[in-house]
């Protein structure tokens, strides 16, 4: 799955009135932030991303009904929006500092996005690193300490840290639960938006050099993203 | 003289652009249609096909002297391009803006509340706002947003605030069900997904609402008894022009 943060704002064209120079009437054009998000196969050796809709419902022939998988965007105190995915592709309102759960084939996916103003360092840096698992609640602050324990450095509390955010959204049934060996296995991936590099970083918690996931193993995949758009 | 007759709305119309039109102050034309008053409420939008009552022309004849050059000015009445840009719910203020209204360009900024707001024809039609800060540029359509009852209105405002992605379809479909779903939920209404009052009246506060800051400053002023009048600078026959109706020009005789 790749995501791009809204950073423009496609409006298309939209209906005003003039108003009476007596009158007290306005229009109120509210930009709603939407996040992209494409399920994508994850890249073969030949590095393509395929939509994730073309892998499990093949289009055999042209005339075939149209392809749709079910989602539901639930967001706090906010009504479920549910619709389908028809292109692989779904566009999700989510305001700056605020967080959503994405529901695609009764799996989750917990969206995050950095309140306006923030900034993060790089995903393949410690530091960013620890920067987005504070902010996923995985927090390194030591007891009493006023600091967040963004050192940089890989200690006791970083690496557990990631041990703990492993388990939560990567930990196959049954599987053992072991400590991270040697580097820091948490993957960060840039959105597929070359403009908006390094604001997103999306933990998918698949090792790097794993083969692809098979559609089971994707049912089950759970991610957390945390997204930075430029608000 | 020109008799009355009855005008067809068409798209892009509203009463403004209707009466320049024809020759008229908004008011007068907006006073000679109680029915569509009552029906629409707000003289800025009206429903392609509605029908506006036109009513009586009568020339003005004006004695000028001979021998002298006698300019006439236009008493235009502009009307007001307002739009207030949020983010999130959050006024845009004081940002920089472009506005492109018909090939005119106007410049400025935002106010606090976010919004824009400049004199434009009243047969403006199109128009383009760009927020460089901000990345934006939306495309306008004036005089085309329709009336709250109708449900491409109800589309309309929807998309302009946010809450529908897809274009106004004029049909109750699955996209509008969710962004009703969505904005009730969002302005804390049951959230029915159906189109009921409580759900209209919300979103007419919310995109046409009055701006609160300024309805002080903008309160309409008493309606002028014979606004549509010709007027002629340093006219000695004010009674005269009481009767009259015709095309609003003021002359300036030398």
């Amino acid at each position: 799955m790749a995501l791009t943060p809204a950073q423009t704002f496609e409006m298309g064209v939209r209906r005003v009135q003039r108003a009476v120079v007596e009158g007290l009437f306005v229009n109120t054009l509210n930009l709603a932030d939407r996040m992209t998000v494409d399920f994508v196969w994850y890249p073969g050796a030949d590095n393509v991303n395929t939509s994730i809709i073309d892998v499990i419902m093949p289009l055999i022939n042209p005339g075939d009904a149209p392809r749709e998988i079910p989602y539901k965007w639930s967001r706090t105190g906010m009504a479920d929006i549910k619709r389908n995915l028809a292109s692989g592709r779904v566009v999700l309102p989510l305001a700056p500092g605020s967080t959503g759960v994405l529901t695609v084939f009764d799996t989750t996916w917990r969206i995050t996005r950095a309140a306006a103003g923030v900034t993060f360092s790089g995903a393949a840096g410690l530091q960013g690193v620890q920067q987005r698992l504070n902010l996923l609640g995985y927090h390194l602050r030591a007891p009493g300490a006023s600091a967040a324990g963004i050192d940089s450095l890989n200690g006791a509390r970083t690496e557990r840290a990631v041990l703990s955010f492993q388990i939560d959204y990567r930990r196959p049934a049954g599987a053992p639960v072991a400590a991270p060996a040697g580097p820091i296995r948490v993957r960060g991936e840039v959105a597929n938006n070359p403009g908006i590099q390094a604001n997103l970083d999306f933990y998918n918690h698949v090792p790097a050099g794993s083969p692809n996931p098979s559609a089971a193993d994707s049912a089950q995949l759970q991610a957390a993203l945390v997204a930075m758009a430029g608000a | 003289m020109r008799a009355g007759f009855n005008y067809e709305v068409q798209a892009g119309d509203c009463i403004s652009s209707i009466a320049e039109q024809f020759g008229f102050f908004w008011q007068t034309i907006w006073d000679a249609n109680p029915a569509l008053k009552s029906l629409r409420k707000n003289p800025n939008v009206l429903l392609p096909g509605d029908i506006v009552k036109i009513p009586d022309l009568v020339e003005k004849q004006q004695s000028c002297a001979t021998d002298k050059r006698h300019s006439f000015v236009k008493k235009g009445t502009p009307a007001k391009f307002r739009l207030i840009l949020e983010r999130h719910n959050v006024p845009l203020a004081n940002r920089p803006y472009i506005l492109d209204i018909d090939g005119k360009i106007f410049e400025g900024r935002t106010d606090s509340t976010g919004l824009v707001e400049a004199d434009i024809s009243p047969s403006a039609r199109h128009g383009v706002i760009r927020l460089p800060d901000d990345q934006l540029e939306c495309e306008l359509e004036l005089g085309h947003l329709d009336p709250l009852n109708e449900l491409a209105g109800v589309q309309q405002r929807l998309q302009n605030l946010g809450f529908l992605e897809s274009a106004p379809s004029g049909e109750m479909d699955e996209d509008t069900k969710a962004a009703l779903l969505y904005f009730q939920s969002s302005v804390n209404l049951p959230p029915t997904g159906e189109l009921d009052e409580a759900t209209r009246g919300k979103l007419l506060q919310m995109q046409d609402q009055t701006h609160p800051q300024r309805a002080e400053e903008n309160a309409p002023p008493e309606p002028p008894s014979s606004a549509d009048e010709p007027e002629e600078a340093n006219s000695e026959t004010d009674e005269e022009e009481d009767a009259a109706e015709m095309a609003r020009f003021t002359s300036l005789d030398d």
